[in-house]
């Protein structure tokens, strides 16, 4: 039993080590060329058998966070991330990026640390930040098809930080690491720390990462007002080994995130984000039984971020979470897999009255029954649209139950033995409001809609199917097909006001019903010589997918809101689909000192229509990734240029222009008898281009940042 | 109304609570739970002195929205060698009836000139159309001495010389609260279609005045003299029920700019003499309603008015202080909230006062 568990997870570690990580680890073992990179004389070395395939695991594509890190142009998430494949940074301003996959956004990717949600509200609105650090995690894994359907049914599948206490108990002794870092253009100030001691049964781990960035400069050298950052993480962690496989973990997190918002309100716009985070957590095996390792979590989440203009708190938005989460991993039968049980609670309440949202509050009342609502009916009935000037929400408490099962097996297929996975995702969701924070004469009343803060009971379910299998010797398929269904959130349900950080006036709907799709992912991989090619292709096909859509008059004028006259977005559903291509390949050029120089190619495309054809807005562009790899010894070198396309627009939408970014890093590791030091050194935007994100709202008044070039160096012991 | 907090929820969270505090000792502030409330007071627009009395205590309290400091006037009136300040004093509760506020329209070398002024009434004054008000019908005057609130007692208008300073200023007075007559009467008519009861009427006076001013200059030739044209200004309505209803006034009727608003928590007013209206920027007002307590800004910056803003007087004065009324003395700056609002104020900063404040305040913002 033990030893099959080993195979799998093996297999599995593998597989999710990560392409380009496994790509050069191949150049190594098995094809390997000299000459440069048109040459024709190529020598082959002999190959080496092994049972990994060559085309990239697919379902869990996992990276060291470092080598992320070498490749990100900023500390976001979504920068961290966006040059795998089809992933882009929904940026606004430096602060915040979350990963768009395959033209996912939002509530569609979900972001987990270890096997736990994120609690943060980044995928309510744009201008919040993610609540991770991501350098404080040790890689990151994305996911999709059956391995993410067990985390929960988002299209864009789950991005998984790992820290370095997941399912892992750290050998004894003491370890840890100091860091800095500089950088030009938005002078950054960058440390980190961590200090971790071990004994044979207990294990402490104490860590801090801060960075610090003001004002950066664009590529036409505008400082871009607003645009300062200053995070904090700190951590501790404590374990308890009870016996060779259980352990009990529990761990704190703090993290702190102040950071302008660079939009064009005449005064500053802030978002000071504090996100506290518990978790206790306890894991074991069952020894002989076809259940595996089990691990049970119970997390607690304390978040709140204010905004403010001109130092006022106009915004506030809180929320608490309380989780349980049971993961487990079997082997029965033929099937292995994992099993996750989880139970979430989640609180959120939202303010908005300027200059006065420093607490959330109940709302005086009247008492007087044709007052409630009666502002918002006159709105209604003058406009059409039910604008409030009040608490944009009610308060929410939601509590959802899911159960999430995958499982792999081998089978033979057309010949061949290929391997196929399942899973599916059920969730239940009990939704209930509580609208005694919103101003009585902003409630929606009775007489407009009498069940509009009743509570909801909904569930949803969602399948997935994966297989992969050989096409030959040197290619393999893997194709994931999925149904799956999304609740809608409930900003995206009720959200009736102002947002100030964006400047719109937003309408939820309380009739979206759950959003529905079908994922279809083919992924090919073929190793040719000295080259690996990789090709993934997707189509997402949705009905009712839930999307925000500008309002217009009859004239084809946008529509304002009374009060502060921004422009209006309501939430709509539409039939909607996405597909796309991503073509990558890696040639091993040539070989010096031992130590082949890797030319990587790499093309993404992107398409999301309406079902009437209509472009959907913030679409990423197609782009165009080159880059050389280079590691002998103890150095390691990048260098990169991506051009990034023009973008498509949508209707009422501009055109993003091309623009090309160059990009190189070196790094130095040198082992020592005490320890590890490393070095890097990295160059972005090179070529000082002015470039602007598509898919950032803010792609006018904060434009990407210009050239900067940053250097760190790590002791780790 | 949902229940909020289940059964299950106290106790899932009960244990997730009781686990974590095992680790972390106990507890700890929330985030999410009510934050400092230091920063609270950050809140109501610069630019202004309100003066809150209560009518059964006497206890007289000025608060200034720029320093977000107040003071207690009567300690300051007793503490104080000026006599204007001494003048401040209020110790008698027989004395107290309401406050009127007087926008002092005056001419000083040769230049109109407006100041914002109070008088504390006596119990039992109403204002009878063609009656004229009096020394013996207010208690104390007060304005801005500086910085500060000051006043002139009520007995330097009892029986005022002929020519005299405070003949003129009960001149000036009495056409200003026969003017504030004539717009209650407009307005509340203007109501009536609504089936409302005027609580509150107000103009700001430093648009009025700068109006008049433009009318002036716009129609030096025109023959007929438009008396009682306000134009576009604002007519703000307080109803008693607690709505607000906005009108501006074309061909001489008033015409309804938007739709009413109601104001929290307001089920009536019972008392409309000690409800106060006062301007806080050209496109805003603040409103105090002793019944609740509270005060609230509507104002429209470019869009519609709207209640913009409310605060609970806890927030601002000291622990235990019952507001009967309150008076509005400002320097007209515009709340910060928006610079949209780009009216203006060149003619009042030309207009100095020899004793009172200055508007520089009113560019700052």
């Amino acid at each position: 039993m033990q030893n099959r568990w080993l195979n799998y997870h093996r297999h599995r570690l593998v597989r999710a080590l990560g392409w380009v990580f496994r790509a050069q680890l191949c150049g190594l073992t098995l094809v390997l060329s000299t000459g440069l990179a048109f040459a024709h004389e190529t020598h082959v070395i002999p190959s080496v058998e092994i049972t990994a395939p060559a085309v990239p695991d697919t379902q869990i594509h996992s990276t060291e966070t470092e080598q992320l890190h070498q490749q990100s142009s900023g500390e976001t998430l979504g920068e961290y991330l966006d040059q795998l494949p089809n992933v882009d940074s929904a940026s606004y301003g430096p602060a915040v990026g979350r990963p768009v996959i395959r033209g996912m956004e939002g509530y569609r990717v979900k972001i987990l640390q270890n096997d736990v949600e994120v609690s943060d509200l980044s995928a309510m609105s744009h201008d919040h930040a993610v609540g991770v650090l991501p350098k404080a995690s040790e890689r990151i894994e994305l996911l999709k098809g059956p391995a993410s359907i067990v985390y929960g049914a988002h299209a864009g599948g789950a991005v998984r930080l790992i820290d370095q206490f997941d399912h892992h108990f750290p050998e004894p002794g003491q370890s840890g690491f100091l860091e800095a870092a500089a950088g030009s253009n938005n002078s950054l100030v960058s440390s980190g720390i961590r200090l971790n001691t071990t004994s044979e049964n207990f294990t402490f781990s104490v860590s801090d990462f801060r960075n610090y960035t003001e004002d950066y400069s664009d590529g036409r050298g505008n400082r871009i007002a607003d645009s300062d950052v200053d995070s904090e993480l700190s951590q501790f962690d404590a374990g308890w080994r009870f016996s060779d496989s259980g352990n009990v973990f529990f761990g704190f997190a703090g993290l702190n995130k102040d950071y302008g918002i660079p939009n064009q309100t005449p005064q500053e716009t802030r978002i000071d984000m504090q996100s506290d985070s518990y978790t206790l957590r306890v894991s074991d095996e069952f020894e002989d039984s076809w259940l595996g390792r089990y691990s049970v979590e119970l997390g607690y989440v304390d978040y709140l971020h204010d905004e403010t203009e001109g130092g006022r708190r106009d915004g506030l938005f809180g929320q608490k979470t309380a989780s349980a989460l049971l993961s487990l991993d079997y082997f029965h039968s033929v099937w292995i897999g994992k099993l996750l049980i989880g139970y979430r609670e989640n609180e959120l309440k939202v303010c908005h009255e300027h200059g006065a949202c420093d607490r959330f509050t109940f709302a005086a009342s009247s008492g007087i029954n044709s007052n409630v609502g009666v502002s918002l009916e006159n709105y209604l009935n003058d406009t059409g649209l039910p604008y409030s000037h009040g608490h944009p929400m009610p308060n929410t408490n939601s509590r959802n139950f899911m159960i999430g099962i995958n499982g792999d097996r081998l089978i033979d297929f057309l010949d061949a033995e290929a391997t196929l996975s399942l899973g599916a995702h059920l969730e239940f969701r009990d939704l209930q409001s509580d609208p005694r924070n919103i101003q009585e004469t902003w409630i929606v009343p009775d007489r407009v809609d009498p069940s509009y803060y009743d509570d909801d009971r909904e569930f949803a379910g969602s399948l997935s199917v994966g297989l992969e299998h050989p096409l030959g010797d040197r290619v393999t398929s893997q194709f994931n097909l999925s149904y799956l269904e999304r609740l809608p959130s409930v900003d995206e349900l009720f959200w009736n006001g102002f947002h100030h950080a964006t400047d719109t006036y937003i309408f939820g709907d309380r009739d979206l019903k759950k959003e529905r799709s079908i994922n279809l992912d083919w992924d090919l991989g073929f190793s040719a010589g000295s080259a690996n090619w990789y090709l993934g292709a997707f189509a997402y096909f949705f009905d009712r997918y839930t999307y925000q859509d500008q309002l217009f008059d009859e004239d084809g004028e946008p529509i304002s809101d009374p009060f502060h006259l921004s422009d209006v977005w309501q939430t709509k559903q539409a039939s909607a689909r996405f597909t796309g291509l991503s073509v990558r390949s890696e040639w091993s050029l040539n070989e010096a000192r031992q130590a082949p120089l890797v030319l990587t190619n790499q093309i993404d495309v992107i398409r999301a229509t309406r079902s009437n054809g209509e472009k959907l807005p913030r679409t990423a562009p197609a782009s165009w990734l080159i880059k050389l790899t280079y590691t002998p010894g103890e150095w390691s070198m990048n260098a990169s240029v991506k051009r990034v396309m023009e973008s498509s627009a949508a209707a009422n939408e501009t055109r993003t222009p091309a623009y090309t970014w160059v990009s190189a890093n070196v790094a130095w590791r040198k082992t020592y008898s005490y320890g590890d030091w490393y070095f890097w050194l990295k160059g972005d935007n090179l070529g000082d281009s002015y470039a602007q994100n598509h898919l950032s709202f803010l792609k006018d008044s904060a434009p990407l940042m210009g050239r900067s070039v940053s250097a760190g160096i790590r002791l780790e012991f | 109304m949902t229940n909020h907090t289940s059964g299950s929820t106290l106790l899932v969270r009960g244990l997730l609570l009781s686990s974590l505090v095992f680790f972390i000792g106990c507890g700890g502030s929330s985030n999410s739970e009510s934050d400092d409330a230091s920063d609270a007071a950050d809140v109501l627009p610069d630019g202004m002195i309100l003066a809150f009395l209560n009518a059964n205590s006497a206890a007289y309290i000025a608060y200034d929205t720029t320093t977000e400091e107040s003071v207690d006037l009567n300690e300051r009136a007793s503490g104080s060698s000026d006599s204007a300040v001494q003048n401040m004093l209020i110790s008698d509760t027989a004395t107290i009836g309401f406050f009127l506020h007087w926008p002092d329209f005056r001419v000083i070398d040769e230049e109109e000139n407006l100041d914002m002024k109070y008088l504390l009434m006596r119990p039992g004054y109403a204002y009878q159309s063609g009656a004229e008000i009096d020394g013996d019908q207010f208690t104390q005057l007060v304005h801005l001495h500086d910085d500060e609130l000051a006043a002139h007692s009520a007995d330097e208008y009892v029986s005022p010389e002929v020519g005299s300073t405070q003949e003129a200023e009960l001149t000036r007075l009495n056409e200003s609260v026969t003017a504030q007559a004539d717009l209650v009467t407009e307005i509340s008519e203007a109501l009536d279609a609504e089936g409302e009861t005027l609580c509150r009427a107000f103009i700001d006076p430093y648009l009025a005045f700068e109006h008049e001013h433009e009318e002036e200059e716009a129609d030096a030739d025109a023959s007929d003299d438009e008396d009682h044209e306000h134009g576009e200004l604002v007519h703000y309505a307080l109803t008693q029920s607690g709505r607000m209803y906005f009108y501006e006034e074309h061909e001489e009727e008033l015409e309804s700019m938007q739709a009413f608003v109601v104001l929290d928590a307001i089920s009536s007013i019972s008392d409309c003499s000690h409800t106060t209206i006062g301007r806080v920027n050209d496109e805003g007002v603040l409103v105090f309603v002793p019944d609740t307590q509270m005060l609230y800004f509507v104002d429209a910056h470019g869009g519609d008015f709207h209640q913009h803003s409310t605060w609970d007087l806890t927030e601002i004065l000291p622990e235990g202080f019952q507001a009967d009324m309150m008076a509005v003395v400002n320097e007209g700056g515009d709340h910060d909230h928006d610079d949209e609002d780009d009216h203006d104020h060149e003619d009042e900063d030309d207009h100095e006062d020899e004793d009172d404040h200055d508007h520089e305040d009113e560019e700052e913002e």
